[in-house]
């Protein structure tokens, strides 16, 4: 509302000093000279005037009569508590205006009656009274409150300020706005003596004014130092106008203002007492006297330009006002006076008052504060900061790392390092790695653990890995500065920590925690939970405080919300000395959650940097926030006001426009207020006062904006939102250059391609509006890129192209022609059909736009090639495809639909149904077999549906070693078939109880399927005693009974196994002994025979190793054969091992056991006691022994020179046909010696064990209580002794012991060309011999 | 003070000469494991003088997560003696009379050590003659993933004073032992002058 000024009556301008006028006593002045300098003698000794002028303090009314005292910066509470003259003073209704008249344009009234503000113009010397008009200006943009105001004031420099205190009566406005606009104009109206006003508003006047209740009121200039008042008007000596003072206006009793205000009345008095001189620069120095008398520029207050006022340096300093550096310390004098030190005193130049290694000379030239050691309070002293060419003036430059060794220039200097020189390879960090924990105590097993440890400037680095659990989580941050950091220093980004906790975050901080506590290329993972989860809590111990806060820095940080009722990746409550620095940090919602999100929640928070940071994939429910900054009522965490917040290279992505709620963010101010700016960043939604582009909805900003609509000129952002933008780091150098601190080498966020989807982040969020962290922005397996691509749109799933290529491999039996298809179900779709290349090829291309059309892909046969699909007979093979990018590879095979083995095509051409696995037809073929040498069964085959063989439906009789067949079998059942071969001892064709059968499996694989039956000791034995069932059966043996093959119920010399391995009958005596089992088992179990064990093991009766002495024992059962090869020598001591002849020069080891040295000697005793000894030359492992295994276990060792072999025998190996005469040697007795030269006696299991390993393998000796006697188990110190069959009364050498109990060892049989092999490379000449097994009969003869 | 200097160097030199020539000889990767058969495993060490070691044993799935390992063979060279150990403990002659064995060529005895899937458990060995001299003392970690046995690392000490299990440290020698605490005094005594 336009509000006039309805009364003006211009009285005085006053401003008086420390004084009451109340009984002091005029002191005069004889000239104006005098006058001047008192007042410059006033300004001369004034100290701070800036806040305090008039010196002293306060403004006072130069009235007798009661007075107010306003303070400078005081508030102007209410016009109640302004001095309302009263009756007391004869005046009807005083109001008081304070003006203010800056140096540019403007001019603030108060009128304290109504408490009302209005502003318009100063006063100048055109001033126009008109202007008052609201009309002319319309409505003020904004009021000040009363408390802004004061504030106001507060913060202006006083000296740029014309004060004036007008006492102003509340009638007759007509008549005083014409006195202004007479004044205005100097011109005296007609008719009146009135004064004129003073040529410019911006001059200084002196004066009080002292109302008299029963005289007139006496116009008064004053001493600012001496209160004494001079009363000019009664001043003989000095002549009104004729100097530098000039009387405008004057009262005394013989005046009146009668024409216009009569005194009588005393309602109006005008006086106004104002300096003739202008005091342009307003230095408190007439302009003429700057120029005559001193030099200096009437309109520079600083005509040095050295920081310090003219009118300072002549009356308060002494100092030459043109010179900058009146000392000749090169720092100019006004930083001296600002900083407490003297500008005439040469000598402080060098002082360092604050022992920062900065000479005050160095702290005036890098700008810093002489008396604070740090001066950005960045944890760097300022003389480090300048050696090391960093900004001492620079808070942020703490974290940066100038030479990009990862390590911040802060923890440069605690570690004394170079912050120009990568030298962090001295820094030992504290790494934590869960696994090497367990077996290395140079690394920490927990995140707790290491923090734990952790001093001052630690570097705590997390190996890759997934982080959880109570010490890893839930945990506080140390007192100490702290770096907490992935590994490589942070740069690989691959540590993940997972939360799934509440009350606390993750990491909590505490008060102590300043920008030297720093979390880098961390990944936090919030794992959903009930109500409220937070990730980083950064206030005092996550514990509600006053101005408790912290101030860590993130850097790199990537938060991953998760999906609990409310989830905040960073809350930051209480303020604190330092901002809360992020710095390429990444917070992500969850795509299709619908959660309460807030990215960055602050709560009287301290001021906040926050660079290069992402909010992405916010969808979210309402009241959600990329950033929430919110101040409580009563500021209880004593947040500074404004708090700064400035965003930089900020972006939130396009889920911040889905939904009405979700806003990139949002201010909440109940005390103080968060001044937000943003610079370089990209918004897509509406801000509250930062409108989006019309075009793209996106608001890109790069001008810098405060809040109050300030906006600074000279932003360097200003019209680059015009231009291509260019991202920057936390340095301000471009993304692409080299890394610097923290995450941004590694995040390359915009420039890169953060998801790898092929389109640049950049790109992603002003073109495409899709997540550039997020490869499939729209959800529909789809790249983004690919979409791009392709043609189709990244953020709309129903939009997309594909290019599915198959293949169809038709084995259905016909060559007829395929076709394929695409649709939403299995069924054919005649609309997307096209023909399947000769190749078996096809090749769709789809383009969807609206819904996903292609989840099948289908083919079939056209059988009758007829063009259609024709459902009785031709199939629809389907595949259900998953879009998941621009290229699909689908294959069919095409051959039996119903997969009941017969292919489509011939179950079509025999009437069947190639759709109904029930419904096919067969051929069945096989040949019967017999591998055994018993045949003396009555076969007969049949099949059927179980594997019983119950229930057969067709039988056959068949001869061993023929073909059977069932020829154009209807089979309508879905399963399995089986063919039977049984013994059908009855005759009836059924398989009966006790009789024999052997199942097998039908492979239905067309219209003729082959099932071969082979009759073995594999297929055929039910109870696993090594003898065919069949037979067993057949000769009134147990097929279930595995015990009754070692029965010899003949008592002769076989057991039942060996009866069956001659098909001898068990029952009676077998007496044929030219098989060389016979010849085997007699060579032991003849030779132990009522033997005494006691006297009867040991080969040597003497065994003197020292003096070359052994005598055979012949009381050893063994006495008689010759067991030569075996050195009794080698196993005397722990380095002589036990050896055996393998040919006149070579000698068998135990691998594991074989470090008998070369050059040792062997010795070996011949059947008369004499000694032979030969000298061990070289020897060989097998080449793939190993040690963990045991195996091969030989080694093969040359000897100097032959063995007399009319003396010494080797031992033979059996020939590779010895199966044919002793089958797998089961149960045949064998010698085996021991490391005592014993000649033992056990039952042989397997001459070459195939399982696992090729082993020969005894038995435990439990069965023959004779063998058993003289059975020892093979114990610590036998290995490498041998084992023998005894044939043809020569020992026939199976293995060389490796493992213990029963005894095993690598079958020599079955490796017999490698152990040649190795006595090839040896050299010697010789090779294994083997034992003639041709004088046996064969064990099917 | 000088005397005490010159005392101290002294010292100091005897026990660098002292441990130099009876340094503990620790070698990584000492035991092999090897799958036979499904069910079937064989362990194995190598001593520093070419000597094999090891054993034959069977894996026993007992229902959730429960199994077990038992030793059924062993060979018969050189002497050994395996028997179940935790981290951190030392391997060593103690430890070997007062620990069950999993396997004791020595007796012979077999044994089992039961297991929890993927929960890692060691197996320490002494490889040498009967009273624990002139053998080697290691360890072996082994994992097993409810399907599978994995060795995951071990280590050998050649010189016989012992190691402790999951670390490439080996015990100290009793000497060593009282030479470390004899330091400790000369330090005090240092101080004290």
């Amino acid at each position: 509302m336009l509000r006039r000024v309805y009364y003006f009556v211009v009285l005085v301008i006053v401003i008086a000093f420390q004084c009451r006028l109340e009984g002091a006593v005029p002191e005069y002045v004889s000239t104006w000279d005098d006058l001047d300098y008192i007042v410059e003698e006033a300004y001369a000794s004034a100290t701070n005037y800036a806040v305090t002028f008039p010196p002293g303090g306060g403004f006072r009314f130069g009235m007798k009569v009661p007075y107010y005292v306003l303070t400078p910066g005081s508030v102007l509470e209410s016009s109640t508590n302004l001095y309302i003259a009263g009756s007391n003073v004869g005046i009807q209704s005083w109001n008081i205006r304070i003006t203010e008249t800056q140096l540019i344009d403007r001019v603030w009234l108060y009128e304290g009656s109504s408490g009302v503000y209005f502003r318009t113009n100063s006063v100048p010397v055109d001033f126009d009274p008109d202007q008052w008009s609201e009309d002319a200006y319309g409505e003020p943009p904004y009021w000040f409150t009363e408390t802004e105001m004061g504030d106001w004031y507060a913060d202006r420099e006083r000296w740029r300020l014309n004060y004036s205190v007008s006492l102003i009566t509340s009638n007759g406005w007509a008549s005083r706005e014409e006195i202004l606009r007479t004044a205005s104009s100097n011109t005296v109206a007609s008719g009146s003596s009135l004064p004129v006003l003073p040529a410019n508003t911006n001059a200084m006047g002196f004066a009080g004014i002292e109302v008299s209740y029963s005289g007139p009121p006496t116009l008064w200039l004053y001493s600012p130092t001496n209160p004494v008042p001079i009363d000019i008007f009664s001043s003989p000596s000095l002549t009104p106008a004729s100097g530098l003072w000039s009387l405008v206006g004057m009262l005394d009793g013989e005046i009146t203002f009668e024409s216009w205000e009569p005194y009588s009345s005393q309602s109006t008095a005008f006086y106004r007492a104002t300096r003739g001189d202008i005091d342009s620069d307003g230095d408190g120095i007439a302009d003429g006297r700057e120029l005559l008398a001193l030099g200096t520029l009437p309109d520079e207050e600083d005509s040095d330009g050295d920081g310090l006022d003219d009118r300072s340096e002549i009356y308060q300093y002494s100092t030459d006002p043109n010179l900058r550096d009146n000392d000749g310390d090169q720092i100019w004098d006004g930083w001296e006076v600002a900083n407490g030190f003297n500008p005439s005193d040469p000598s402080d130049g060098n002082d360092d008052p604050d022992n920062d290694n900065l000479s005050n000379l160095g702290e005036f030239t890098a700008g810093t504060d002489p008396r604070d050691s740090d001066s950005d309070d960045d944890f760097m002293p300022d003389g480090w900061e300048v050696t090391n060419n960093l900004n001492p003036l620079d808070l942020l430059d703490a974290i940066a790392d100038p030479d990009h060794d990862m390590l911040p220039n802060s923890y440069e200097y605690a570690y004394n390092l170079n912050p120009g020189i990568q030298d962090s390879d001295q820094v030992v960090k504290l790494k934590v790695n869960p696994l090497v924990a367990i077996t290395n105590t140079n690394y920490y097993g927990s995140i707790a653990e290491a923090l734990s440890a952790s001093v001052p400037y630690s570097v705590v680095e997390l190996a890759e890995g997934l982080y959880a659990g109570m010490n890893n989580v839930g945990i506080f941050m140390p007192t100490n500065p702290v770096m907490l950091v992935s590994d490589n220093w942070g740069m690989s980004r691959v540590t993940t920590i997972e939360y799934d906790g509440d009350n606390l975050g993750a990491l909590n901080f505490a008060h102590n925690q300043d920008n030297r506590t720093i979390i880098r290329g961390i990944t936090l993972r919030l794992i959903e939970h009930e109500s409220y989860q937070v990730g980083f809590f950064v206030e005092d111990g996550g514990l509600v405080t006053s101005g408790g806060g912290a101030s860590p820095v993130f850097d790199g940080v990537t938060v991953e919300l998760g999906h609990s009722d409310v989830n905040i990746a960073f809350l930051c409550r209480d303020t604190a000395s330092q901002p809360v620095i992020f710095n390429n940090c990444v917070i992500r919602g969850q795509p299709g959650e619908n959660c309460n999100y807030r990215g960055i929640y602050a709560i009287d928070s301290p001021d906040m940097v926050i660079h290069n940071c992402s909010f992405l994939n916010f969808y979210a429910d309402p009241y959600t926030y990329g950033v929430h900054l919110e101040s409580t009522p009563s500021n209880i965490g004593l947040a500074n006001d404004p708090v700064l917040v400035d965003f930089t290279g900020c972006a939130w992505d396009k889920t911040f426009t889905n939904y009405y709620n979700t806003v990139p963010f949002v201010r909440l101010e109940n005390s103080v207020v968060y001044d937000v700016s943003m610079s370089a960043c990209i918004v897509p939604s509406e801000l509250e006062w930062f409108p989006p582009d019309t075009q793209s909805n996106v608001i890109i900003t790069n001008a810098f904006l405060s809040r109050g609509g300030h906006q600074i000129p000279l932003s360097p952002g200003i019209d680059a939102g015009l231009e291509s933008l260019t991202w920057y780091d936390f340095e301000g150098h471009p993304r692409d250059a080299y890394p610097d601190i923290g995450a941004d080498e590694y995040a390359g966020f915009f420039l890169g391609d953060s998801d790898g989807d092929g389109i640049s982040d950049t790109n992603e969020v002003t073109i495409y509006y899709s997540d550039p962290y997020d490869s499939d922005t729209d959800n529909d397996t789809i790249d983004d890129g690919a979409e791009v691509a392709a043609g189709s749109s990244c953020i709309d799933s129903g939009s997309y192209r594909v290019t599915i290529y198959g293949t169809v491999d038709n084995q259905s039996g016909t060559i007829a022609p395929v076709y394929t298809c695409y649709s939403g179900s299995t069924n054919w779709k005649l609309s997307t059909e096209i023909s399947v290349a000769a190749d078996g090829t096809f090749t769709m291309d789809l383009l969807a736009e609206g819904g996903i059309v292609a989840s099948y892909i289908n083919v079939f046969c056209d059988i009758n090639t007829n063009g259609v699909v024709d459902a009785l007979i031709e199939p629809i093979y389907s595949q259900k495809v998953v879009i998941n990018g621009e290229m699909l590879n689908v294959d069919f095979l095409l051959k039996d639909f119903d997969g009941d083995g017969v292919p489509d095509y011939p179950e079509v051409t025999v009437n069947t149904s190639p759709m109904n696995c029930a419904d096919y037809k067969i051929t069945i073929v096989g040949l019967i077999t017999n591998e055994t040498a018993f045949a003396e069964m009555n076969l007969m085959v049949g099949y059927g549906f179980y594997q019983d063989g119950q229930s057969l439906i067709e039988v056959t009789n068949i001869t061993q070693n023929t073909l059977y067949a069932f020829s154009n079998q209807q089979i309508n059942v879905a399963g399995p078939l089986w063919a039977h071969l049984f013994d059908d001892i009855d005759t009836n064709s059924m398989i009966d109880a006790d009789e024999i059968y052997i199942s097998k499996q039908i492979n239905v694989t067309n219209l003729n399927v082959t099932t071969d039956i082979s009759i073995s000791v594999e297929t055929c034995d039910n109870d696993d005693d090594h003898m065919l069932d069949f037979w067993e059966e057949h000769i009134g043996l147990s097929s279930t009974n595995k015990a009754d093959a070692l029965e010899n119920s003949d008592n002769d010399l076989l057991y039942n196994l060996h009866e069956y391995w001659l098909l001898s009958d068990p029952w009676s005596t077998t007496t044929n002994e030219n098989y060389a089992i016979f010849d085997a088992i007699n060579a032991v179990d003849e030779k132990i025979a009522a033997l005494n064990p006691t006297t009867s093991l040991e080969i040597f009766s003497v065994q003197d190793h020292s003096n070359t002495n052994y005598v055979r024992n012949t009381n050893c059962w063994a006495y008689a054969y010759d067991l030569t090869c075996c050195s009794p020598w080698n196993s005397y001591s722990a380095n002589l091992r036990a050896g055996t002849l393998i040919s006149p020069r070579h000698v068998l080891f135990a691998a594991h056991y074989d470090q008998i040295q070369v050059n040792r000697m062997l010795r070996f005793v011949d059947n008369n006691n004499n000694v032979i000894e030969r000298r061990l030359i070289s020897k060989k492992r097998h080449v793939d022994f190993n040690t963990s295994t045991t195996y091969p276990d030989l080694t093969v060792g040359l000897l100097d020179s032959d063995v007399p072999t009319n003396q010494i025998s080797f031992a033979k190996v059996l020939p590779d046909n010895y199966a044919d005469y002793i089958y797998n040697g089961e149960r045949l007795p064998v010698i085996r010696l021991d490391q005592e030269e014993k000649a033992l006696v056990g039952d042989l299991r397997t001459i070459t064990r195939a399982s696992g390993s090729l082993k020969t393998v005894c038995y435990w000796m439990l069965e023959n209580q004779d063998r058993k006697n003289f059975y020892e188990s093979v114990i610590l110190g036998d290995s490498g002794n041998p084992a023998f069959l005894i044939m043809q009364n020569q020992p026939v050498l199976l293995t060389v012991w490796s493992f213990g109990l029963g005894g095993s060892g690598t079958s020599v049989s079955a490796f017999k060309g490698d152990i040649e092999q190795m006595m090839e490379d040896l050299g010697g000449g010789y090779q294994l011999t083997e034992i003639d097994l041709s004088i046996f009969s064969k064990l099917n003869d | 003070m000088k005397n005490c200097n010159l005392f101290l160097l002294i010292i100091v030199v005897c026990f660098t000469v002292h441990c130099s020539s009876h340094a503990a000889n620790v070698v990584w990767d000492s035991v092999g494991l090897f799958q036979n058969d499904v069910w079937d495993y064989s362990i194995g060490t190598e001593t520093q003088s070419g000597v094999g070691a090891g054993l034959l044993m069977t894996l026993v799935h007992g229902g959730g997560t429960f199994g077990s390992l038992e030793s059924y063979n062993y060979t018969t060279g050189v002497g050994h003696i395996w028997f179940e150990t935790m981290s951190g403990t030392a391997v060593d002659g103690d430890a070997v009379n007062a620990t069950e064995p999993f396997m004791n060529a020595f007796i012979p005895e077999l044994g089992t050590i039961d297991m929890v899937i993927n929960q890692i458990f060691y197996i320490g060995y002494y490889v040498g003659a009967a009273g624990g001299y002139n053998g080697e003392y290691g360890w072996a970690s082994l994992v097993w993933n409810g399907t599978e046995l994995d060795l995951l690392d071990s280590a050998a000490e050649t010189t016989g004073v012992g190691i402790y299990a999951g670390t490439y440290t080996a015990v100290p020698e009793p000497a060593s032992a009282g030479l470390l605490l004899a330091g400790a005094l000369l330090l005090f005594i240092r101080r004290r002058c």
